[in-house]
């Protein structure tokens, strides 16, 4: 979404260092990026609802996760 | 009525390479018709990275296709799971909206190559499924043709990605090219597919 751009940005650029750097290396902490995530995607799913892109059934294959912000 | 289809490739990387390189796939030469990229829900679960993303692609239609979509672009949801223990990363994705019309579901597992550990197999399966009544066989061959060609283009585009990423891999990128152009060959001819419009480079 463009008006995310910012966002993604930001985040984009930590997860890129945590994934390589951290996750593949086996660590299992995701705080690290957790806050950049979570004002980007809290962008996208206003974007999304100002777009009407309702997308009703979005974990089809791994239902388990979610859960958490639901 | 659900067509099957399943193909592999080989990228001459190692699989930490190409998983890295998975969320750097766009922008490349090839994918001019992805439109937009967004991450719609990231976590941790049992040492597994489960992402689920939204893309926005350009959808050009034949003809005949006009009157069943009115819209010129289509949604697309990602599901992925990385496995960095068992080395295997899963992607699933599918059409959001007109389903009826045609609904497409690609897999994708990513793992180590067994027979050269440098080197990295995506085993790629689709479904298309199709409800139009009185076209349904017609759009699920449409469907089938245009995943071929555009499962082409998209490995040439991650690789394209992935030597800009990592250089070339020469102690086994061409060896691994023609492998993978043949084994390509090999599967497209056992399911008919035209040589004539073969397009992997």
């Amino acid at each position: 979404m463009d008006e995310c751009k910012s966002f993604k940005k930001e985040y984009d650029k930590c997860f890129n260092t945590w994934f390589r750097d951290k996750f593949l290396k086996g660590s299992n902490d995701d705080s690290m990026c957790s806050e950049l995530l979570k004002h980007y995607t809290g962008c996208v799913k206003k974007a999304m609802k100002d777009k009407d892109i309702d997308i009703r059934e979005l974990r089809r294959y791994h239902t388990e996760i979610g859960s958490k912000d639901e | 009525m659900v067509k099957f289809f399943e193909n592999k490739s080989f990228f001459p990387f190692k699989w930490d390479q190409v998983v890295h390189g998975f969320w750097h796939r766009y922008p490349n030469p090839e994918s001019k018709h992805v439109l937009s990229e967004d991450i719609l829900h990231r976590e941790v679960i049992d040492s597994k990275l489960h992402s689920v993303r939204l893309f926005t692609k350009t959808n050009k239609l034949p003809k005949w296709g006009e009157r069943f979509m009115n819209s010129n672009d289509v949604k697309i949801v990602e599901e992925s799971i990385v496995d960095p223990k068992k080395k295997t990363f899963v992607t699933y994705t599918r059409n959001i909206g007109y389903t009826s019309v045609m609904d497409v579901t690609e897999k994708v597992i990513y793992k180590v190559n067994d027979e050269n550990p440098n080197t990295t197999v995506a085993e790629r399966s689709v479904w298309i499924e199709s409800n139009v009544y009185g076209m349904s066989r017609a759009i699920q061959a449409f469907g089938l043709q245009r995943f071929k060609v555009n499962s082409a283009k998209a490995v040439k585009g991650f690789n394209y990605v992935l030597n800009t990423m990592y250089g070339t891999n020469t102690t086994s990128s061409s060896s691994m090219l023609i492998q993978q152009k043949q084994k390509l060959k090999d599967t497209l001819k056992q399911s008919n597919y035209k040589a004539g419009s073969l397009y992997v480079h």
